[in-house]
């Protein structure tokens, strides 16, 4: 319906009753003219313009067709012709009004409704847009299962025409060997298990099969009906194929820890044993249930078990690699020795994760290496008993010395009571002297005992001065007899060391034997054998032994076995001095003397710093 | 300091083996004058009695061999060696130049006391022999120049006259002579005389051939 401007809506009026009064002029029945002229009006021109054409048509009627004709004003039979007419006039408008109104708002309605569908229909293309362009292939079914949408995605991959594909066409693309688990899939879901999913693969439009992941939920009314299932197929093939790829190589990196020719163990980060390899169950000839139920100390030679859980520990609190040796029971029962290796890894928060380990036999080594040593230990008894030996007449003076005072005491002692009368004073001081040199002889003894005694290595606070002097009294006659003056510079208060008594005193005994053997041919000055200890910073406690020999020509050599410049003797004797100072953790070597000589030099930690 | 007690010297380094030996040797009853060291015994000045020595083999300054040499030729007391090792070599060497004993450490009284009796009996027969000799010397010394001249032809047997023509001189003046010497020496016979110029080393004259 049109919409007139004011005027013309106005002009419409007089128009229709311009024409209804031509109309009139020639027809009998003048009002209807009219009635028409209001009728069109109203209803083209509106309510206002409705009303001016009743106003025109009454003027007009009541002018030209009531009597008196031809003059405005009414007459009694007139007005009953003109009131009628005018009533029916406004009657027509207003009806014709509330028509247009109704008209009016119907027509707005629609207009919105339209534009309603027009914006519903706008964002279903959208929609649609999205779901057929977004990278997954998705659909959609009735309750019952059937397709009721697939998405162009779908529609590309698979090659098919929707038509083909909806309903249940869909399942000629899934791989035949997959059809089964995904109806069952599918049963199971229309049966409530909506949260399940299913990998199967699907052809491709070119017939190449890619594994898919298929998830469903489902759309339901107020009620809880299910209305509608809604699905997604993802491309899983890649995934699925880097996963197969990860899971072969881990397959091959187990083989090769399974079968290769080495022990390898695997903790977690709090140190408790998760894995262990082929080699080791074999080894120790058990099973992996058995071996976590035992507990992997079990296996342990028990004297190694305290210092391994010790060093566990430390290494799994504090991180650092772990590195300790023991013997670990074989399935015969045997025992070998083993060098363990252990390494955390870390995330990259730097938070350990796991432990990673080796056991690597070193059995044959370490025997080899206890033969080695048990050589060296006889080869060092043998030549400390040759020294000895040379010394023996030396020694023999230090135990004849005091029991030849003991002898000449126990004849003086009986003299003296013998005597008339007894002198009882002279006997008691002899008979003391007895007690106190027969002492000194068994000391003596002790001492040349101690020298020739196996032990084994027990390191103990020791003062050096006190192993210096006891060497120096079994050495004294020797020197004495070979014209050598001993001088001694210890320095008070030196701290102690941690040592073998009986090695350092070898070591001494060695050194000081050396020095005077090596005066044997000096002349020409007086045989000096000049023994210094002092503190030294950093290093313990620093002996010097030095001679006025001919001096060292190859000071770099003289401690290596079997070097000698004596034409008697094994050449052990430096050789000797080295490994037993090693063996205390301290350094030996030669210094030429300022001067004419030589001087052997060597340090020792001092107990504090080696007890740490 | 004139004592016919004997006298024991002692020299040793080890105060052990000096108390022990001096406690014993004044139980039996000798002196006994002990030493650390061969300085300090050279500079005692000993008394004039039969003594001996027991010297320590090694001694820290002067080993005993070389105080054995060093005292050789004087009138140094007999030496009884004692060593806490004996070897063959010193053993041989310290007898040779004329030790009495060579006693290995530990020793018995009896073998001690042994040994010091010898020495001492050994000093004593030379302080006589010395004494001895200082009377010859000192009658000796009485000889005038020509009575020294004479005295060895007298001891070779020679007559006066031999004498006399060897020395130019006449029979008589030779007489004289040999009578003198004969009183200044004490000598009661030819044979005595003999003797006596042995022991002071003249020796007799030789006939010309």
């Amino acid at each position: 319906m049109k919409v007139l401007s004011q005027t013309k809506r106005y002009g419409l009026a007089a128009v229709s009753c311009g024409l209804a009064l031509a109309l009139a002029w020639w027809f009998d029945a003048p009002a209807f003219c009219f009635f028409l002229a209001v009728m069109v009006t109203s209803l083209y021109g509106g309510q206002g313009a409705g009303l001016f054409a009743v106003a025109l048509s009454s003027l007009a009627f009541d002018y030209f067709f009531l009597p008196p004709r031809f003059r405005f004003g009414l007459d009694a039979t007139s007005f009953v012709r003109f009131a009628p007419f005018l009533v029916a006039n406004l009657v027509i408008v207003g009806v014709i009004e509330v028509k247009r109104r109704a008209e009016e708002a119907r027509r707005r309605i629609a207009e919105q409704v339209e534009n309603a569908f027009v914006e519903i229909k706008g964002s279903e293309d959208r929609l649609r847009l999205i779901i057929n362009t977004m990278p997954t292939l998705a659909w959609s079914s009735n309750p019952d299962g059937a397709s009721s949408f697939i998405n162009q995605r779908w529609l590309d991959y698979t090659g098919m025409p929707p038509e083909e594909a909806l309903g249940w066409g869909w399942k000629v693309v899934i791989h035949p060997d997959d059809l089964a688990p995904t109806m069952e899939y599918w049963q199971a879901v229309l049966a409530g298990n909506e949260d399940s999913e299913l990998e199967a693969r699907m052809r491709r439009f070119d017939g190449i099969y890619r594994w898919f992941l298929y998830r469903v939920s489902a759309l339901r009314d107020e009620s809880g009906r299910i209305i509608q299932w809604y699905g997604t197929c993802i491309d899983i093939e890649d995934r699925k194929q880097a996963a197969e790829s990860l899971s072969q190589r881990e397959g091959e990196l187990s083989m090769i820890i399974e079968t290769m020719p080495g022990l390898v163990w695997c903790a977690a980060a709090n140190g408790e044993l998760t894995y262990v390899n082929r080699r080791i169950l074999e080894y120790i000839g058990t099973h992996d249930k058995a071996l976590a139920q035992a507990g992997w100390l079990n296996f342990l030679h028990p004297d190694d078990v305290q210092p391994t859980v010790h060093a566990w520990t430390h290494a799994v609190e504090t991180g650092e690699p772990h590195e300790i040796q023991y013997r670990l029971r074989s399935f015969d029962g045997t025992y070998r020795w083993f060098h363990v290796l252990g390494q955390s890894a870390q995330d990259a928060e730097g938070h350990r994760t796991r432990w990673y380990g080796l056991l690597i036999d070193i059995d044959d080594r370490k025997n080899m290496e206890e033969a080695l040593r048990n050589t060296q230990a006889r080869l060092s008894r043998a030549a400390q008993t040759a020294t000895v030996g040379e010394l023996a007449a030396s020694i023999a003076h230090e135990i004849n010395q005091p029991l030849a005072a003991v002898v000449a005491n126990g004849h003086a002692c009986l003299r003296w009571l013998a005597a008339q009368p007894p002198n009882l004073a002279k006997a008691q001081e002899a008979a003391e002297r007895i007690v106190r040199d027969g002492k000194d002889a068994g000391e003596v003894i002790q001492r040349i005992r101690a020298l020739f005694k196996r032990t084994s290595v027990v390191k103990t606070a020791l003062d050096v001065n006190e192993v210096i002097r006891e060497v120096l009294r079994l050495i004294r006659s020797e020197a004495v007899r070979k014209g050598v003056a001993v001088e001694t510079n210890l320095e008070l208060d030196l701290p102690s060391v941690a040592g073998d008594r009986v090695q350092l005193q070898q070591l001494l005994f060695n050194l000081v034997v050396n020095g005077i053997e090596a005066m044997d041919g000096v002349a020409d000055r007086p045989k000096r054998l000049i023994i210094c200890s002092k503190q030294q910073a950093g290093e313990g406690v620093l002996v010097e032994v030095r001679d006025r020999g001919p001096g060292l020509a190859e000071p770099d050599k003289v401690f290596d076995a079997f070097f000698t410049t004596k034409e008697s003797g094994l050449g052990m004797g430096l050789a000797i001095c080295r490994s037993i100072v090693e063996a205390h953790h301290g350094r030996l070597w030669a210094a030429p003397a300022d001067g004419t000589g030589a001087a052997i030099c060597f340090t020792l930690p001092d107990h504090a710093s080696t007890a740490l | 300091m004139t004592s016919e007690t004997p006298m024991v010297f002692l020299v040793d380094d080890d105060p052990r083996v000096r108390e022990a030996l001096c406690s014993l040797l004044s139980s039996v009853g000798f002196r006994v004058s002990a030493f650390g060291s061969a300085a300090e015994f050279l500079e005692f000045e000993k008394p004039d009695a039969p003594s001996c020595l027991i010297l320590d083999l090694q001694l820290p300054d002067v080993n005993g061999l070389e105080l054995q040499r060093e005292l050789a030729g004087g009138e140094a007391p007999p030496i009884v060696f004692i060593t806490g090792h004996g070897d063959i070599p010193s053993s041989v060497r310290a007898m040779k130049a004329g030790a009495v004993e060579f006693l290995a450490k530990p020793f018995g009284e009896e073998e001690l006391l042994q040994a010091i009796h010898a020495a001492l009996a050994l000093d004593k027969t030379a302080r006589e022999h010395r004494s001895e000799l200082a009377e010859l010397r000192k009658s000796h010394s009485l000889l005038t120049p020509r009575e020294r001249e004479v005295l060895p032809f007298v001891v070779a047997g020679f007559a006066n006259k031999e004498t006399a023509a060897e020395l130019g001189t006449s029979e008589i003046t030779i007489g004289v002579h040999r009578g003198q010497i004969m009183r200044k020496m004490g000598a009661r016979s030819l044979a005595e005389l003999v003797r006596m110029a042995d022991k002071l080393g003249i020796a007799p004259a030789i006939r010309p051939a």
